[in-house]
């Protein structure tokens, strides 16, 4: 059974850099087939 | 650095309930320590898929003349050896190792996201199955070169599809397994260990996730533009429908540079943990280690043209890539010069995991320098796709990111299995891979200076000799690796019972040594104090 983690600051903690690594997956992604399509003709 | 108060007892106090039964206790994994095994079962397995590709290619190549298989064959074994070596070997090992080393050495009891862990190692056997099995559809494997570069990569038959379907799930398997390193490293920490107070493994594991998070994305978004020019009529790289097929480059590269460290950082953790053991003295310049780690980290991101120098660029870009390239040299002479510096007058003892660290440092060096070498613009042009490039990065990943890994399983398996293993044998796969892997990848410095190109089956009788002596090294490197089995299997199913600190005699510092060998099923529930 997966450990869990029952201090909620520390959960909203984990929620939150989850959050923010996931936005900055999706930022590279996104942006650079953005560039990509910005830069054909 | 790190002490542990009452790490035992805390164990010892809660519902202990060991893993579950049978086959679903892997299937359904959670806890960090069957992951990290399956992970690096899976890399061991893949190492030796991908190292039998390698013999092929060997083998071809021991003679002039096409002896054993037929060129698109053989492109096809070089492009699925890369892929399989790099996103299924070497990587998956590092996550592997991350799973069972981070939370040990951050006094966590487990990893921050455990089902996520599930997911991010389950989906690879389903990728390398689809990418293995593109061996087997009409028209091939992809044998265009692991960098897939258009248009050539779009000439890859009914496998194609399978390619970047697979490339997206290993990207999607590695951001989850980087996420779950940092939420864990910036979330689970033990009380009192601040960032500076971390294991240096645990240091280089944090910035390599932060790496894998920012280009991953990117090869994903690369190969979903090679997908969309192929089916849905995009001309992203496409020069007759306007595209260019020189940015596919510069984006893969973006991706493809930064990829290098992702593969070398855990690698220069893993020794800064081994040598100051058995050096019995703190590692010199603790927290020059970090910012140089860091500092390297940084540069990856602005080299990444020097794969490209060939391609053509303004004289501003050659100069601005190949000094920045070289400005890498720095951190990664600091480190060099650390690690030299813990040796100093150390009461150096030379088991194998120190063994495979020296090793890796002087020949780590020599591929730092042959890259250096290749830094070098007008050197570049003369280099550039001949074996003497094969000889470089190979010195930096065979040497370099393999051997770090045997150094890490050697330092570290005794504490997993609560067994010593048999060090005379382990000594031995140490001084025949060390002999090997140089007879091995050594002569391909004379063959790319000579002149001899890459990614082909057959050449010219002037590189005869030193072909047949590299596929030699290969073969006995190959063999040499049925002994790194052997050791391992071995002591996983017994030996001589290791100690809780296992290198008494040397010096392991961090809080994975409080714990018992094996370590608990469940360690750290209650968090350990660092002073």
């Amino acid at each position: 059974m997966a450990t869990e983690i029952r201090d909620p600051e520390r959960k909203r903690g984990i929620q939150r850099t989850v959050i923010w690594l996931l936005l900055l997956a999706a930022t590279f992604y996104f942006g650079f087939i953005a560039m990509a399509v910005m830069r054909s003709h | 650095m790190a002490h542990a108060h009452d790490a035992h007892a805390a164990h010892d106090h809660h519902d202990d309930h060991g893993p579950a039964k049978g086959i679903g206790r892997w299937l359904f994994a959670t806890n960090h320590k069957d992951i990290g095994t399956l992970y690096m079962l899976f890399s061991l397995l893949m190492f030796f898929v991908g190292g039998t590709m390698a013999l092929v290619i060997r083998a071809e190549l021991f003679q002039p003349g096409m002896q054993l298989v037929d060129p698109m064959f053989f492109n096809q074994m070089t492009t699925m050896h890369a892929l399989i070596m790099i996103f299924g070997a070497v990587m998956p090992a590092f996550v592997g190792l991350a799973n069972w080393m981070i939370p040990l050495q951050v006094g966590a009891p487990d990893m921050a996201l455990p089902r996520m862990n599930n997911f991010s190692f389950w989906i690879l056997p389903f990728a390398f199955t689809m990418l293995i099995g593109t061996l087997f559809v009409p028209g091939g494997a992809p044998a265009g070169g692991w960098t897939m570069y258009p248009p050539l990569s779009q000439q890859t038959g009914e496998a194609f599809p399978m390619l970047i379907f697979a490339v997206h799930l290993m990207g999607a398997s590695s951001i989850m397994g980087a996420i779950n390193v940092i939420v864990t490293i910036m979330n689970m920490r033990a009380p009192g260990m601040s960032l500076l107070k971390m294991p240096i493994f645990v240091w280089t594991w944090l910035i390599t996730a932060y790496l894998l998070i920012a280009v991953m994305p990117v090869l994903a978004g690369a190969v979903t533009m090679l997908l969309t020019d192929h089916y849905f009529g995009t001309t992203f790289f496409e020069a007759a429908g306007g595209g260019d097929p020189v940015m596919f480059q510069h984006i893969f590269w973006f991706f493809g540079h930064p990829e290098v460290y992702i593969m070398i950082l855990p690698a220069f953790g893993i020794v800064s943990e081994i040598i100051p053991t058995f050096s019995r003295k703190p590692l010199f310049g603790y927290d020059a280690m970090v910012y140089a780690t860091a500092s390297i980290a940084f540069l990856s991101f602005i080299v990444w043209a020097h794969h490209m120098f060939t391609v053509g660029m303004p004289l501003a870009g050659q100069m601005f890539f190949m000094l920045a390239t070289m400005l890498i040299a720095v951190p990664t002479g600091v480190k060099v010069f650390n690690w030299t510096a813990t040796m100093f007058k150390g009461s150096i003892s030379f088991e194998p995991p120190m063994l495979f660290a020296i090793s890796f440092l002087f020949l780590f060096t020599i591929g730092g320098f042959s890259g250096l070498m290749l830094a070098i613009v007008p050197a570049d042009f003369q280099y550039h796709d001949t074996y003497f490039v094969v000889a470089h990065f190979h010195y930096v990943l065979v040497p370099g990111a393999v051997f770090s890994l045997m150094a890490a399983a050697y330092y570290w398996l005794p504490k997993w299995t609560g067994h010593m293993y048999n060090m005379k044998l382990a000594k031995a796969h140490f001084w025949l891979s060390t002999i090997f892997v140089n007879v091995l990848f050594f002569p391909q410095h004379f063959l790319g200076l000579a002149g001899m190109p890459r990614r082909i089956p057959d050449y010219s009788t002037q590189f005869a000799d030193w072909n047949m002596i590299s596929s030699i090294g290969a073969f006995g490197f190959g063999l040499s690796q049925l002994l790194f089995v052997y050791v391992i299997v071995a002591c996983i199913r017994g030996g001589e019972k290791a100690s809780d600190k296992v290198w008494d005699s040397g010096r392991p510092h961090g809080l994975e040594w409080t714990l018992s060998s094996p370590p608990p099923y469940h360690s750290f529930e209650t968090a350990p104090e660092v002073k």
